[in-house]
């Protein structure tokens, strides 16, 4: 892998210090100005990194590593930097509460009209959005595992009171997004035969069955997953028409808000008012990849370890928890159905039951495909091998490893993006919303498949792909000015395609971050796998270099204090080596060549001597 | 401002970065005094090149003499040497432009170390009082280890007119788990520089508020000075730095209560000695030692340095 994470991420880091920075004073906003995903995402380019991987982390001013301080030296020393981010942190929160303590999760200028459309009005751009639920999960964890830590670093009194302070803003903010997204949270059911029906059965019939049989065996594939639809009861999603009818299908996942006549959740907590929801009853495949993410942060080894979740969170946790297993298992279903010619997923583009297509869903559906893989013990490398294809291809497609020609219309969704309809309960059209992630999380992708893969060589091949995207991602930060070293110029890799940016997308920012914290967590966590024949390999020298030593020692040549030395070094070699046959393979065999060389040496002086008689 | 520096072993580098210490304080104007309290080895003079003060004065009669004799109460004031018109190095005479006072308060030759009375700490009170009207800064050389001088002056210090004075503890240690841990052990455990305080009446949270460590000599584990060596030396280095700081953490001797390190100096290690600018240009000391001894200088100053973590 060329990517270096940590070299990225601390440059990044410098990059972003050097853009909010002022003045000793952050500013928010950017490209879409300042709304509550803009800010979470610009926080989390630091805060994420510094919570996920330890090297980076930032809540200890004695631990924090040095590298790490100078890229944030702006900011002040060891001491201040975790002060500084406090209080950012503090801000932030402060600015999407509302009066009355309701944490509010607006789109702001992430939203616009639909085309032809008018102007959107201030109520609609304060809307609860998915995205910022999901963006508010990771940010809340990160914030709450840093005072966590921070508090017990510190002994000043007014800065124990901020925690305190930080750390109550954070888990009502939590929990508020957690009730969001089981109050967004869609089953949309349909008939076989209507529209929807007959977009998903052309989708999924790969195979080119009859549609009653196709419909009678995906229902079986998913008859699990229709019978844990039952314990969906409170929030959204709850199912009220009858599935047992042999003619019923459905469609799981997230919608873009609060649907529409959402109830609302009950806690104990304290997050204020529940909003009335406007939102279509339907799973729109971006809010949905996006909150399966957020959700799988919830329920991570991390958030457990430090207990970042209270009692009442970890039930709201656990109602999501079965959620995700649903729609997990509902999307790897119909990503992979059939499989005699190929899977759903390899007939690029995806095709959504709306009648959207594009290749930039076959990409989203991959991450759902992939979770799903794994939950039922198909992950192996055959299965995952065909969604790196997958990967590889759509990288051609969106010309990221492909030379593009100018105006082709595989580059709309880079630059401006793909445009996401956002529509109201009668389906009619309200906003759109408009990502143009496609090849970060491209990026991202590729690496997490990577970390899944047990052979060698394919992780390397599918990690090849992630080099190049990243080559992609490159050319695309933001050449010079205060901004430089963040995202997204996108003329940078497609000349003439869009013009230099006024200001950094903390969007993107925001993703490239989030894949090389993948990657870092690759290099960190991931054990290497291990090429089988290699061991062999280095065995069987292992084996000559033993065979050869221990003739030798019969034979006396060590014999005499200088050669006792290197017969001591000798062996020792040979003693690591067969410690590391196993767990690095490579490593064992260069040892044991070193050392059938020195060996050779002994072979030929002795040679030579006789040579000489 | 007062400051007392300590260590817990001999051979540190505390009279030598302490000295140096002063030397930049009066070359940045602030008038500044060096208090040769290590009264088993006055070596002070030597630091300063002061060649009547080799191993302290030998002053004798009723009004010349070193610290002993003052403390003692032989003589009304100890001898103060101004070291820009004493000392034997050119470039130490010609005092430089805008720099302040630098004066030596030596120790008595063949003084030796001596017990502490009550009266010896009033006097040692006095001149404290004394400098501090008349200098910026006032830095005392302490001993190594748990010493009547550090008792002597944590008595001058609880004393109320002393209390409003300002007054910190800077503890030097080398880079090493031994150093780490005895520097440790001297600020923190039984019968440590905070507990001593706490019987003379000090409150030992103010005191740890206002004490800081030093680490001298240290060889940075990832600067070019380790370029030479092999890959598993400098790989172990690194490890070893790694977990020294995860112990000086846990010591309590970490970054969040370290005031600065100074790099291993060859000019040092061969010579006790100040260095010059001129020493840096001629490229017979590390222009990095000289940065690290400003910037520990200016942080004795600088109220945020200071603050709790
Ligand atoms: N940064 C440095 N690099 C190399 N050598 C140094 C450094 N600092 C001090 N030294 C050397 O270490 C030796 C001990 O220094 P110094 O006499 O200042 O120690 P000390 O702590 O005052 O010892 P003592 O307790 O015996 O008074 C001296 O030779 C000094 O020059
Ligand atoms: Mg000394």
């Amino acid at each position: 892998m060329r990517i270096q994470p940590r070299q990225e991420i601390l440059d990044i880091w410098r990059a972003t210090v050097r853009s909010c920075w002022e003045k000793g004073e952050w500013h928010w906003g950017g490209r879409s100005g300042s709304n509550s995903i803009n800010d979470a995402e610009q926080l989390l380019t630091l805060l994420l990194p510094a919570s996920k991987i330890p090297a980076l982390s930032l809540d200890d001013p004695d631990r924090a590593d040095d590298e790490v301080i100078e890229a944030l030296n702006s900011l002040g020393g060891a001491i201040e930097i975790p002060r500084r981010l406090v209080t950012v942190m503090i801000d932030y929160f402060r600015r999407y509460t509302a009066e009355d303590g309701t944490p509010v999760f607006g789109g702001g200028g992430y939203l616009t009209p639909v085309e032809g459309g008018p102007e959107l009005t201030e109520e609609q751009r304060s809307q609860d959005i998915v995205d910022s639920f999901a963006v508010s999960v990771t940010l809340t964890l990160a914030t709450i595992g840093f005072v966590k830590v921070y508090r017990s670093a510190t002994q000043r009194r007014e800065l124990l009171a901020q925690l305190d302070e930080l750390e109550t803003m954070a888990s009502i903010r939590l929990t508020a997004a957690m009730v969001g997204l089981l109050r967004s949270f869609s089953t949309f059911v349909f008939t076989s035969t209507d529209e929807y029906g007959r977009r998903l059965c052309d989708m999924v019939n790969q195979d080119e069955l009859p549609r009653r049989e196709l419909v009678a065996a995906l229902r079986e594939q998913l008859r699990d997953t229709m019978a844990s639809l039952r314990s969906v009861v409170i929030g959204s999603g709850r199912v009220t028409e009858d599935l047992d009818n042999s003619d019923m299908l459905f469609e799981c996942g997230w919608s873009w808000g609060i649907i529409a006549g959402a109830e609302e959740v009950p806690t104990s907590e304290s997050i204020g008012r529940q909003r009335e929801g406007s939102a279509e009853n339907a799973p729109y495949l971006y809010f949905t990849v996006i909150a399966m993410d957020a959700i799988e942060d919830l329920n991570s080894e991390r958030t457990r370890l430090l207990g970042l979740l209270n009692e009442e969170q970890q039930r709201l946790s656990r109602a999501l928890q079965l959620r995700w297993e649903l729609t997990r298992t509902y999307w790897a279903t119909v990503a992979t159905f059939g499989n005699r010619r190929r899977w759903p997923i390899e007939d690029i583009p995806w095709r959504t039951t709306d009648g959207d297509r594009t290749d930039y869903y076959t990409l989203q559906a991959t991450s759902l495909a992939v979770k799903g893989l794994l939950a039922v013990g198909r992950g192996g490398d055959e299965e995952l091998g065909r969604i790196a294809a997958v990967l590889v291809e759509l990288a051609q497609r969106a010309r990221v490893t492909r030379r593009a020609t100018p105006g082709e219309s595989a580059l709309l969704v880079h630059t401006p993006g793909k445009r996401v309809t956002l529509n109201d309960d009668t389906s009619k059209p309200i906003m759109t919303w408009v990502v143009n992630e496609f090849s970060t999380v491209l990026l991202q992708r590729a690496i997490t498949v990577a970390g899944l893969l047990s052979n060698a060589r394919r992780r390397s091949e599918l990690l090849e792909l992630a080099d190049e995207v990243w080559d992609h991602l490159v050319l695309r930060r933001i050449p010079d000015g205060r901004h430089r070293g963040l995202w997204d110029h996108a003329g940078g890799a497609f000349p003439g395609l869009a013009p230099r940016p006024e200001a950094p997308s903390w969007y993107l920012t925001a993703r490239v971050v989030q894949a090389l914290v993948n990657a870092g967590q690759l290099l960190w966590d991931r054990p290497f796998p291990r090429a089988a024949r290699l061991s062999g390999y280095a065995q069987d020298l292992i084996d000559e270099a033993e065979y050869l030593f221990d003739r030798e020692l019969m034979r006396g040549t060590f014999a005499g204090e200088a050669m006792q030395r290197s017969m001591r070094s000798i062996r020792a070699s040979l003693r690591q080596a067969q410690l590391l046959v196993d767990e690095r393979p490579g490593t064992a065999a260069a040892l044991a060549n070193t050392l059938l060389l020195l060996l050779n040496d002994v072979t030929t002086g002795q040679q030579k001597a006789s040579e000489g008689i | 401002m007062l400051v007392f520096v300590t260590s817990h072993k001999g051979g540190t580098g505390r009279s030598v970065t302490a000295a140096n210490i002063a030397y930049r304080s009066a070359l940045s104007g602030r008038p500044t005094c060096y208090l040769d309290y290590d009264f088993g080895s006055p070596t002070a003079g030597i630091t300063f090149q002061i060649p009547d003060a080799v191993n302290g004065v030998e002053g004798a009669g009723p009004n010349n003499g070193g610290l002993h004799r003052y403390l003692r109460g032989e003589i009304p004031f100890p001898e103060q040497l101004d070291v820009w018109g004493s000392s034997e190095r050119a470039s130490l005479r010609q005092r430089p432009i805008g720099s302040g006072p630098l004066v030596l308060l030596p120790g008595q030759r063949n003084g030796s170390e001596f017990g502490f009375t009550n009266d010896i700490a009033k006097r040692c009170a006095e001149l404290f009082l004394r400098l501090e009207e008349e200098f910026d800064l006032t830095l005392v050389d302490l001993s190594a280890g748990r010493s009547y001088a550090s008792q002597m002056v944590l008595a001058a210090t609880a004393t109320p007119a002393l209390r409003k004075v300002v007054a910190r503890w800077l503890v030097f240690h080398r880079w090493t788990p031994q150093h780490v841990t005895a520097a440790a052990d001297l600020a923190f455990e039984a019968g440590g520089i905070l507990a001593m305080a706490k019987e003379y009446g000090h409150e030992p949270e103010r005191l740890r508020e206002s004490l800081r460590f030093i680490r001298t000599a240290v060889i940075d584990s990832r600067g070019p000075e380790v370029g030479h060596l092999d890959l598993a030396q400098q790989a172990f280095l690194r490890k070893c730095d790694t977990e020294l700081s995860e112990l000086a953490r846990r010591r309590g001797v970490g970054r969040t209560t370290l005031l600065g390190a100074v790099p291993l100096d060859p000019l040092l290690q061969w010579r006790e000695q100040l260095i010059s600018d001129h020493d840096v240009q001629a490229k017979i000391a590390n222009v990095k030692t000289v940065d690290a001894i400003v910037e520990l200088t200016e942080k004795l100053f600088d109220e945020t340095a200071w603050e709790t973590v």
